[in-house]
């Protein structure tokens, strides 16, 4: 972490508990996550302990962190096609919509870009100073296009140099599968360490309180939203950082230098229809810089933005102004 | 002779002598007129001047008027859409419409009720956050 940077985790404080609602919180994918049913059945507690068996067994399928895991595997089997599972399927179609629509910012192929760039194993063995010491061949990152895949046997093939790292859009995904499948019980909310998905409005037909937490001062929110069927995600390089050879560095990879994106936005933040597409134009926004990733966000209407520019400078589009929280 | 003569008989003041005399007490008598006039017109001129360094008192009785200050008035430089994340520390809530001020009953006793009206109604405060979003970590 920077020098001085507070490290300190806020997650859903005892505010659902002032709602009056049951929640969750677990550990999973590397951070701290949450889930809240806005129901007084006397199954919502059981239902909601459902909620971590769920993120383990995606995390089984997508993290690049476990050697055991269905996408190491794949990662250690270019050239030949291999057979895999409708979770680590379903998500890589995500990501090839991702890379689409993102004119290839957004792409899972950004593994071996990450570990040049000294991300090379899970945030918390970088946290306790296990930190890369040598700095790897960077060149721009290959297009999933590369890749083949058949979907009747639903089986991938990746070329030679080609590994993937879900990051993002599989904690999005994961968000948004989890509350599909909560809102069934009441309205839900789950919290993927600060990529939220909301299934509607509250049971009292008000939207759920989110707040927006200041970059610069932790401990504050920058504003309150009030959320609908929705999804919000942040995107940053205000904690994901490490240090390599005396610079510091972050996970978001820019695909056109294969290096991190160096731009003028310190945090965006994007409200969508879902949290994987909330997800994907958080780190459009933060790769192309403020200019650019705000008229990115305005070209797609369904969007609102808000983005954190590295000067303290907080820019948001018009549509975001619509989800600040009003009193009754 | 001539010695005992001098010593017992004193020599005649001569006129010439008195003149000179005459003429010196009368020029030290002026030098120290002069001296003593001229320390007496510098004390004058320092106590005139003493007084007119002292302001002078306005009249009782007779306002003094001065053109109002200028008001400092803010400049908004940004457009509203855009403010420094930094320096904020209330969080920003949609703005809510100003509260209609209820119109005045008209008093139906002598002595009218006090009436107070009020541009800014209690506003009930924000909910806590259920969740935050920010940048993810561990």
């Amino acid at each position: 972490m920077p020098p001085g940077h507070p490290h300190q985790l806020r997650l859903a404080e005892p505010a659902a508990r002032t709602l009056n609602m049951e929640q969750i919180e677990f550990k999973a994918m590397g951070c701290k996550m949450l889930a809240a049913l806005d129901s007084h059945s006397t199954k919502t507690r059981q239902r909601l302990e459902r909620v971590p068996e769920w993120f383990e067994e995606w995390e089984q399928c997508l993290s690049r962190f476990r050697d055991d895991s269905e996408l190491s595997n794949l990662n250690r089997s270019p050239g030949a096609p291999r057979r895999v599972s409708k979770i680590l399927w379903d998500v890589f179609q995500a990501s090839r919509q991702a890379e689409r629509a993102s004119d290839g910012l957004v792409t899972p192929a950004v593994l071996d870009a990450l570990v040049s760039a000294g991300y090379d194993r899970s945030f918390d063995a970088l946290e306790i100073g296990l930190i890369s010491a040598s700095v790897g061949p960077v060149r721009p990152v290959p297009s999933l296009t590369l890749v083949e895949e058949d979907d009747v046997n639903r089986s991938i093939q990746l070329p030679e140099g080609l590994h993937l790292d879900f990051g993002g859009v599989a904690k999005g995904w994961a968000a948004d599968q989890a509350v599909r499948r909560l809102e069934v019980y009441g309205p839900a909310l789950v919290d993927a360490s600060g990529d939220i998905a909301v299934s509607g409005p509250m049971a009292d037909n008000r939207p759920w309180p989110v707040g927006l937490q200041n970059p610069m001062r932790p401990g504050e929110d920058l504003c309150l939203l009030g959320l609908n069927r929705s999804g919000v995600a942040t995107s940053g390089k205000d904690y994901h950082r490490w240090n390599q050879e005396g610079s510091w560095k972050h996970h978001i990879i820019d695909p056109r230098t294969g290096l991190p994106a160096d731009t003028n936005v310190l945090t965006a933040t994007v409200i969508a229809p879902t949290v994987l597409e909330a997800e994907i134009a958080a780190k459009v926004v933060l790769i192309s810089g403020s200019r650019a990733g705000l008229a990115w966000i305005e070209a797609h209407p369904p969007l609102a933005g808000l983005l954190v520019q590295e000067d303290g400078q907080m820019v948001y589009t018009k549509g975001f102004e619509n989800y600040f929280w009003r009193d009754a | 002779m001539d010695k005992k003569s001098s010593s017992g008989k004193r020599r005649p003041v001569s006129l010439r002598e008195i003149k000179w005399l005459i003429m010196t007490l009368g020029l030290t008598g002026t030098i120290l007129l002069w001296n003593l006039f001229s320390k007496q017109m510098n004390q004058d001129n320092a106590a005139s001047s003493t007084l007119a360094a002292i302001p002078t008192q306005p009249v009782a009785g007779v306002v003094l008027e001065f053109p109002p200050l200028p008001t400092l008035v803010p400049y908004l430089s940004q457009p509203v859409s855009s403010v420094r994340a930094s320096q904020n520390s209330a969080p920003i809530l949609a703005p809510t419409p100003a509260p209609t001020p209820a119109p005045v009953a008209q008093p139906q006793v002598q002595v009218p009720a006090r009436v107070i009206l009020s541009n800014n109604a209690p506003r009930p405060p924000a909910p806590a956050p259920v969740s935050r979003t920010r940048s993810s970590h561990p």
